[in-house]
């Protein structure tokens, strides 16, 4: 379980992005941050765990598996307006975001991307850290390489990515799509595929 | 469940039977063939079968099977009235129909049938057809559901709805043509 604990906490330094910045590319999923959003870093002991940004961002994910008898699913593609939760594992943690791609954010900079200021920020940042936690549970494996997981409020659950060397979970409340080499799953509301070399098995409900 | 998996064996041991004897008549009929010089192509016709069978069998499957978490359940037999999900929908029919009736969204179908392609290689593979043109029938197969698009690489690939009324225009195609000879 993510431990609440006094090491974990937000950074005092505020950023935004200056340019379009693309948080995960793979060949089946993409996740970017447009140019001007702000960003404050997850801190625990001292060290970089992650970021909590806030402003637009764009989620790009092939949740289709091909079979021998055609392909299943669908591309997801959404766009989100408001804070986000990214955790990072291993080594990508300083290849993420540099000083190319951030910079200190004025007070400019908060109201562009709809906060009134930057304690307004602050807060909502805080707030989406402390949701998370509430509704998260799982242990993060924080020396996994390539490990990437983000968060997306959406209402009162988060959409989540996972992604790690060899593969991406992605689970929101009617969708669930795993890869993990050369498995891929997809599980709706009436159905759950597995499909392993173009050979699939499919359980449907009801 | 252990009946159903014998029914599941049985029907697998027929249907393996079927294909020694469809093998007995395609090697008999090649032994006339070569004798008459007649030429018969029986590959696919044989392909066919098994592949109907197969589906036929998988469908009644699904039809009478169900399988969840809690176990495997066996679904009561309806007969009698055709259900509201059996009844033919015409106007939906002649709008898929309409979709096929068009040349080059069959080649874009047959095509994207040994997997996923970029936008330009089905271009390339499709004599004739302007980008335009092209992005405008994918579209309207996208749109149909008989084909889906990566959002990250953008290949197209073919959905299996797409997969199976190709196959089942193609067989009613091949059958047409045959009852006029």
């Amino acid at each position: 379980m993510l431990r609440v604990n006094q090491c974990i906490r937000l950074g005092s330094e505020l950023y935004k992005t200056t340019q379009e910045t693309a948080l995960l590319r793979s060949s089946k999923c993409m996740i970017t941050v447009k140019r001007g959003t702000l960003v404050v870093n997850i801190l625990k002991k001292g060290k970089l765990m992650g970021y909590v940004f806030y402003g637009k961002a764009k989620l790009c994910l092939d949740a289709i598996i091909e079979t021998s008898e055609g392909a299943l699913g669908k591309a997801i593609t959404k766009e989100f307006n408001g804070p986000f939760i990214m955790l990072m594992g291993g080594e990508v943690k300083q290849a993420v975001l540099s000083t190319v791609t951030v910079s200190s954010a004025t007070n400019d900079d908060f109201t562009k991307a709809g906060c009134k200021n930057a304690q307004n920020f602050v807060e909502i940042a805080s707030n989406t850290w402390k949701k998370f936690l509430r509704h998260v549970e799982g242990h993060w494996p924080e020396n996994e390489k390539n490990m990437r997981m983000f968060a997306f409020p959406q209402n009162d659950i988060f959409e989540i990515v996972l992604s790690s060397r060899d593969g991406i979970v992605y689970a929101t409340t009617n969708t669930v799509y795993i890869l993990k080499g050369d498995i891929q799953a997809l599980g709706g509301s009436r159905e759950i595929m597995v499909t392993r070399c173009g050979k699939s098995v499919s359980i449907k409900y009801g | 469940m252990n009946a159903d998996r014998e029914k599941i064996d049985a029907l697998k041991r027929e249907i393996n039977e079927l294909k020694e004897r469809l093998d007995k008549i395609e090697s008999a009929v090649e032994k006339e063939r070569t004798k008459t010089g007649i030429e018969i192509r029986i590959e696919g016709f044989k392909n066919d079968i098994i592949e109907g069978l197969m589906n036929g069998i998988r469908g009644e499957i699904e039809k009478s099977v169900l399988i969840s978490p809690s176990g495997i359940y066996v679904r009561p037999v309806k007969k009698g009235k055709i259900s509201e999900k059996e009844k033919l929908d015409h106007g939906k029919i002649a709008s898929v129909m309409r979709v096929l009736s068009n040349e080059h969204r069959l080649k874009i179908l047959s095509a994207l049938m040994n997997g996923g392609k970029y936008a330009s290689d089905l271009e390339q593979k499709i004599h004739g057809i302007s980008a335009s043109a092209l992005s405008s029938h994918l579209k309207i197969l996208e749109e149909t559901g008989l084909i889906v698009q990566e959002s990250v690489r953008g290949r197209y690939l073919i959905t299996m709805p797409g997969r199976v009324i190709l196959k089942i225009i193609n067989r009613l195609a091949r059958l047409l043509e045959e009852s006029e000879k």
